[in-house]
């Protein structure tokens, strides 16, 4: 039941990432196809824009480098599973995380801003950790209005690690409960948990917190 | 014979800024829309032969746009231009009115295929609208 919770995250995840890819071989696609129609303009005895034909190369390398990101991203998402647990930097699974949850997001119109800029040692389960965020990001997302924005900050408390997710206008907490329940379930293998916590005016927040350093998996 | 008029709308501003350029290049008369809410915008204020749409977007997601531009204009060819996993909403798009479909990254050729058919059937469909109107016409007056 646990890599089914986990799955169903890994798949949005992946599906994400791999339309990131799309839309940078689609650009790419373009600026090639861009650079063709110089050159055909020139065989047809027309003049060539240096300069336009410099950007169009510039551009592609921006893209390479775009869908390196995209692809360093993935790849650090496939090899999560390696290992039942490692030790790995927070900031990098925060970072990544949001960034595949951003466009998610973006369609509903909610923002999402990470604020971890530290890095931040832990000893668990790089994978259950990454679906437990991307998770509580999506029951964040899919629980504001458009224009709203989720704010992500983490600490260590007593060797325990907190990663709050905060809306910055309230949130539709209706029905939180079965998704909330799932998400425990997938996140007892580390020692984790989750919270929902209701800030004055309706904020919505919610808490996933687990140990800081385990030595064995639950279950 | 007017110049094509195309909408393309889409989030993705590097892809529509090369893709416009591609296209205007080709004698179209290109305007972009940043997402579904601006493009809504557009059509009420321009008459565009074409739209060429993703699906994924901000704001108001493909589907929804096409079928409040479907609402606000029938007539209207929306062709959908997007990325592979979203198969299952081009099926889904198709049965709310889009002409056509789509994958990114796509040949110009191709697009440009799809443009020219929109054209020909939208000026097929004002062909056809003039000939019951004068039918209409001839009828009232006994011809």
């Amino acid at each position: 039941m646990v890599l089914n919770d986990g799955n169903i995250y890994y798949g949005q995840m992946t599906a994400s990432i791999s339309h990131d890819i799309n839309n940078v071989l689609a650009i790419v696609n373009e600026l090639a196809g861009l650079q063709s129609d110089l050159l055909y303009a020139l065989e047809d005895g027309g003049d060539i824009d240096p300069q336009r034909f410099a950007k169009a190369a510039e551009d592609i390398q921006k893209q390479v480098q775009r869908g390196k990101a995209i692809i360093n991203r993935l790849n650090r998402l496939a090899h999560s599973v390696d290992d039942p647990i490692s030790e790995f930097d927070l900031m990098t699974v925060l970072v990544d995380t949001v960034e595949i949850a951003q466009r998610l997001a973006a369609i509903r119109g909610v923002k999402l801003n990470c604020n971890q800029d530290n890095q931040l040692t832990v000893n668990s389960n790089r994978f259950i950790v990454q679906q437990g965020v991307f998770a509580c990001l999506a029951i964040a997302y899919s629980s504001l209005n458009a224009g709203s924005a989720v704010n992500i900050d983490s600490g260590i408390y007593e060797a325990v690690v907190e990663i709050r997710m905060t809306s910055d206008s309230p949130g539709n907490a209706e029905n939180l409960g079965d998704r909330l329940l799932v998400l425990s379930r997938m996140i007892d293998i580390i020692k984790g948990k989750v919270e929902q916590v209701m800030l004055g005016g309706d904020q919505l927040s919610l808490v996933l917190s687990f140990p800081h350093h385990i030595t064995a998996l639950t279950g | 014979m007017t110049q094509t008029k195309v909408l393309l709308v889409d989030d993705e501003i590097d892809f529509t800024k090369v893709l416009s350029q591609r296209l205007e290049a080709r004698g179209l008369d290109v305007d972009i829309a940043e997402n579904g809410v601006r493009a809504l915008e557009m059509v009420q204020q321009d008459n565009y032969d074409i739209i060429l749409l993703d699906l994924r977007m901000p704001e108001m997601d493909g589907l929804e746009t096409l079928k409040r531009l479907r609402e606000e204009r029938p007539d209207l060819h929306v062709v959908l231009l997007t990325g592979q996993g979203d198969l299952k909403s081009g099926v889904e798009a198709m049965k709310l009115g889009a002409t056509d479909f789509m994958e990114k990254p796509a040949d110009i050729k191709e697009i440009m295929e799809k443009i020219n058919d929109a054209k020909t059937q939208k000026a097929i469909l004002a062909e056809k609208i003039v000939e019951e109107s004068i039918q209409q016409i001839l009828g009232t007056k006994g011809w």
